[in-house]
């Protein structure tokens, strides 16, 4: 019988992976048969996070996402070591919250850099002839902020908007090649990320109202991920897709 | 730049395998130079030969040494 | 006695970009609707032609570089202390530009993001600080449907127009305590457009299907103007945190 998401023998990279949502995307596919390799900062909870994963074969590097200028030889190093690259996750990004009065360039841009900057870098690198196999597919973490407005995430917002629109023109450009590119778009999921930002705001979330489905778990996204990565979605490219327990639509 | 380099570096940009291209092949043999190709490299003068490429030279390049002469 | 929804009489509006064709374009028309306009710029030849060529006293202008963010603050601080509280921002200075993905390194992002967003974030940051903008004024700033169509080698451009919408929801959340609406409009092609950065003149890859998309045919500034004056005016004061098409059934 055969399965409708599987990735045997196919090689995924996914960063951001050694918590919340990335976490949780590299167990899955690491049930699903993938090679899984992990991307993230912190050494520890990579090596952490390896060990949750099943199967074998998996490996992690450590790279901070903020230094633009390596991400090219930090791709061939992967590649060379791990073979060609079937599937590209995108987690990493940092929250931010600022009123505008406050709300300086320099942050501005930081947000920038690290939540679309460093995507369209890795997404250059990882489509350079020779980094990947044909049938790529490449997933991106995107935000219900990048489409409804708020008081406070101007620069999140804007970041996030930044990489759906890329998406949406990366997919037209890159379809010869016979990759294709999209986004899930998640409403509030229960990550330690998001369990900080509570008490912080004193354990109300009023987003929670619109979200009638309730709080999301990572495992929602995750496996939204996997289907977007797998040839059951060959013919989906340029979407953003809510995983949004209703909010979007609400 | 000499022109075996500067050929390396259109093989490069247009991602062809490396070699393949000489002084006088036709543009037209060259698959990756479709729009996008013509495109990448209008881009490519500019950025590193700070050369403005206009649509009208470009339509009256036949061979690759047409290019390497318009790069200088 | 003759109704215009879209009179601008005794509004202080700021054009930030002004010496574009559209810029110029949108400065006249408001000057029409009965406005005061201050124009910005970097370009003081092009700002002291247009003033010159308007002769109207309820002209003025400041030469700012609107793309350096140092100025920016200095720039707006200015701005209230000459001309006192605005009531209106048009924002349609901007870059444009094509670059396929194999060459767009972080730096022609950057600029990009630069000119089409920070610049706009900055200067509406700055000029809503106290006693520089009236409650209940009007902020409308020029996207493009690039910000919602994918179009080839349009990465940077697009991820900026994009970014500048998002930003422009949540503006409009946070200004609205002070009734300041922020909205934008996203064009299609523009006469003006024709005439643009070299790349984009011998662009054949998206051109032609492109425009023949745009099914009503290529828009005039005058009518981008009439958007903007439209978003300006007390007729759209609980209109806020759009992006307003106007793009001849380009999207559809």
């Amino acid at each position: 019988m055969q399965q409708l998401i599987s990735f045997q023998e196919k090689v995924i990279l996914i960063t951001g992976a050694s918590a919340g949502i990335g976490q949780q995307t590299a167990i899955l596919l690491s049930n699903l048969g993938a090679k899984v390799i992990l991307l993230a900062t912190n050494e520890d909870k990579l090596i952490e996070t390896l060990g949750l994963l099943n199967g074998t074969g998996h490996q992690y590097f450590c790279y901070d996402l903020s230094n633009l200028e390596e991400i090219e030889n930090k791709v061939k190093e992967i590649v060379t070591q791990c073979g060609k690259i079937d599937g590209f996750v995108n987690c990493v990004g940092i929250r931010s919250r600022r009123p505008l009065s406050l709300l300086s360039i320099k942050e501005v841009r930081n947000v920038m850099d690290i939540n679309f900057g460093s995507y369209i870098e890795l997404v250059r690198c990882i489509t350079k002839k020779g980094n990947f196999n044909s049938g790529l597919s490449i997933v991106g973490v995107s935000s219900i902020a990048a489409q409804a407005g708020g008081p406070g995430v101007t620069a999140y917002a804007a970041s996030k908007a930044a990489v759906e629109a890329a998406v949406r023109c990366l997919s037209k450009e890159l379809a010869p090649k016979n990759i294709r590119l999209n986004t899930v778009v998640p409403s509030q999921i229960n990550t330690p990320e998001y369990a900080k930002l509570l008490q912080m705001n004193g354990g109300v979330d009023n987003v929670l109202n619109r979200q009638y489905l309730g709080l999301g778990e990572p495992d929602d996204v995750a496996n939204a991920i996997a289907f977007l990565l797998s040839p059951a979605s060959k013919f989906i490219t340029g979407v953003s897709l809510p995983v949004d327990g209703g909010y979007l639509s609400s | 730049m000499t022109n075996q380099e500067k050929i390396t570096l259109i093989e490069e940009t247009l991602e062809n395998d490396g070699g393949t291209l000489t002084e006088n092949t036709q543009l037209s043999d060259v698959s990756e130079y479709d729009s996008m190709g013509k495109l990448t490299l209008i881009v490519l003068c500019d950025d590193e030969f700070n050369k403005k490429l206009t649509g009208e030279q470009i339509r009256n390049f036949v061979t690759v040494k047409d290019v390497l002469d318009f790069m200088g | 006695m003759i109704l215009n929804p879209m009179d601008l009489t005794n509004k202080k509006i700021l054009v930030v970009g002004a010496t574009s064709e559209t810029g110029e374009t949108i400065t006249n028309q408001l000057l029409n609707l009965g406005a005061e306009v201050v124009m910005v710029d970097d370009n003081e030849e092009r700002l002291i032609t247009i003033a010159d060529k308007c002769n109207n006293p309820r002209l003025n202008f400041n030469c700012i570089d609107i793309y350096n963010n140092q100025e920016i603050e200095s720039g707006m601080k200015q701005m209230a202390a000459n001309f006192g509280a605005f009531d209106g921002l048009v924002f349609c200075a901007g870059k444009g530009g094509v670059r396929p993905l194999q060459l767009t390194k972080n730096n022609f992002l950057h600029n990009m993001m630069n000119a089409n967003l920070y610049s706009f974030i900055e200067v509406v940051r700055c000029l809503t600080k106290k006693g520089s903008f009236n409650n209940g004024g009007s902020i409308v700033v020029i996207s493009s449907v690039s910000s919602i169509k994918g179009l080839k080698s349009k990465i940077s451009y697009s991820a900026s127009k994009a970014a500048l919408d998002a930003s422009v929801r949540g503006m409009a959340a946070e200004l609205s305590e002070k009734k300041i609406r922020v909205n934008s409009i996203l064009k299609g092609w523009v006469t003006s457009d024709m005439k643009l950065d070299f790349i984009q003149d011998n662009m054949e890859l998206n051109k032609n299907e492109d425009f023949a998309k745009q099914l009503l045919g290529v828009i005039e500034p005058i009518e981008i103007a009439n958007t903007v004056s439209f978003l300006l005016s007390d007729a759209t004061k609980t209109i806020t945190g759009i992006s307003m098409l106007h793009d001849g059934g380009y999207s559809l």
